[in-house]
């Protein structure tokens, strides 16, 4: 099986996930919700409030349009475009007075939602060279400000957002903000090569981070940061059994998922095992999440796939 | 959850949880409630108990 064949099944199970997450979104323009992808909010009018981490979807969007691939008809279509376009507008309306989102219950000022949301926005903007919307710097101030989660999954997202804003304003004090987050991370990294969750190894979580920290590095090119990323793949591969999976039972936060695009970037040899879980229907796919994960975890699919496809 | 969970919770959520110091002191409440004080087993965790093949039998 070829690397680009391997990036195939990637980007397939990506894709096969898009047409439902777009039925998440609501696609009426002018409508007063155009652009939510909290479906429970505008469809189903069940949700209060809509859940912030939804607009998530943004950041596939904008990979959909802008790579041209086989199976993706979504590819320059002006309706992806438009509804991006809504997607961040949304997001923008939707934070709460000082900058942060909300996830579970209203005015929550979340920093997982904030973190995840912000920076997926900023992916989708970076990719269209769009501008960052309406007081963006209140959210930008409110994420340095926030003190660090003991989830470095989300720290780590915070830390790509930052950076984010710096490539798209020029503001190094947001540079300086995101390389201090970076650095917070890599100091608490345990000497396995684990970047904690709440206090402990969990395999998913921290393949998540890592996907996070090989963004943020292919943009910033820390290369302090490089050992770190090597003693973090070297943490999964020790964990990752033959058949892609790992032992649930022994993460801190028990989960089941791996995310592949940090490894791919690092050319690990977990990703064949993955490969094989995948082919052999042994191990979690996007298709199996509920509605919130099976979002992010479909981009991450997609960009492991694409990069992939990139070097085969 | 419960019907008078939630209720209290939105209620907070929207009184005194307009002001941050009190949403940190649920949010500070709610991951030792939910989280810190259990055992890993225990933890809530959204992205958790999803199938897994090995449930079948062989």
């Amino acid at each position: 099986m070829s690397t680009r064949e391997d990036g195939d099944l990637y980007t397939g199970l990506a894709l096969a996930q898009v047409p439902r997450i777009l039925g998440l979104a609501d696609r009426r323009e002018g409508a007063r919700t155009y652009g939510c992808f909290d479906r429970y909010y505008w469809q189903y009018r069940l949700m209060d409030f809509p859940n912030a981490r939804f607009q998530e979807g943004v950041h596939l969007l904008a990979l959909l349009y802008h790579h041209s691939l086989d199976g993706n008809p979504f590819a320059g279509q002006r309706m992806i475009a438009g509804l991006a376009r809504g997607a961040v507008d949304f997001w923008a309306g939707i934070r709460n007075r000082d900058g942060s989102v909300s996830e579970v219950y209203p005015n929550e000022r979340s920093l997982c939602a904030t973190a995840f949301s912000f920076a997926a926005v900023t992916e989708a903007l970076l990719r269209w060279g769009w501008p960052l919307p309406r007081n963006w710097e209140r959210t930008a101030r409110w994420l340095a400000r926030a003190p660090d989660s003991p989830a470095s999954n989300q720290n780590a997202a915070a830390a790509v957002a930052l950076y984010n804003c710096y490539l798209l304003t020029g503001d190094t004090g947001l540079e300086a903000e995101a390389v201090a987050e970076v650095g917070r991370l890599v100091r608490a990294q345990h000497p396995q090569g684990y970047y904690p969750e709440y206090g402990g190894a969990d395999v998913g979580y921290h393949s998540l981070t890592l996907s996070w920290l090989v963004r943020y590095q292919q943009k910033a090119k820390d290369h302090a940061l490089l050992e770190s990323l090597r003693k973090a793949v070297a943490f999964v591969e020790e964990r990752v059994g033959p058949d892609g999976r790992h032992d649930s039972s022994a993460n801190s936060r028990r989960t089941q998922f791996l995310y592949p695009y940090g490894l791919v970037a690092h050319g690990s040899g977990v990703v064949a095992r993955h490969l094989v879980g995948l082919r052999q229907g042994q191990v979690l796919q996007p298709g199996w999440l509920d509605d919130r994960y099976v979002i992010p975890l479909s981009v991450d699919f997609l960009e492991a796939g694409l990069e992939m496809q990139r070097h085969g | 959850m419960t019907t008078w969970r939630l209720i209290w919770l939105r209620l907070y959520a929207i009184t005194l949880g307009r002001l941050a110091g009190f949403d940190r002191l649920l949010r500070r409440g709610l991951v030792w409630w939910l989280i810190t004080r259990r055992p890993p087993e225990e933890r809530y965790v959204a992205a958790s108990n999803y199938f897994d093949p090995k449930e079948l039998e062989r």
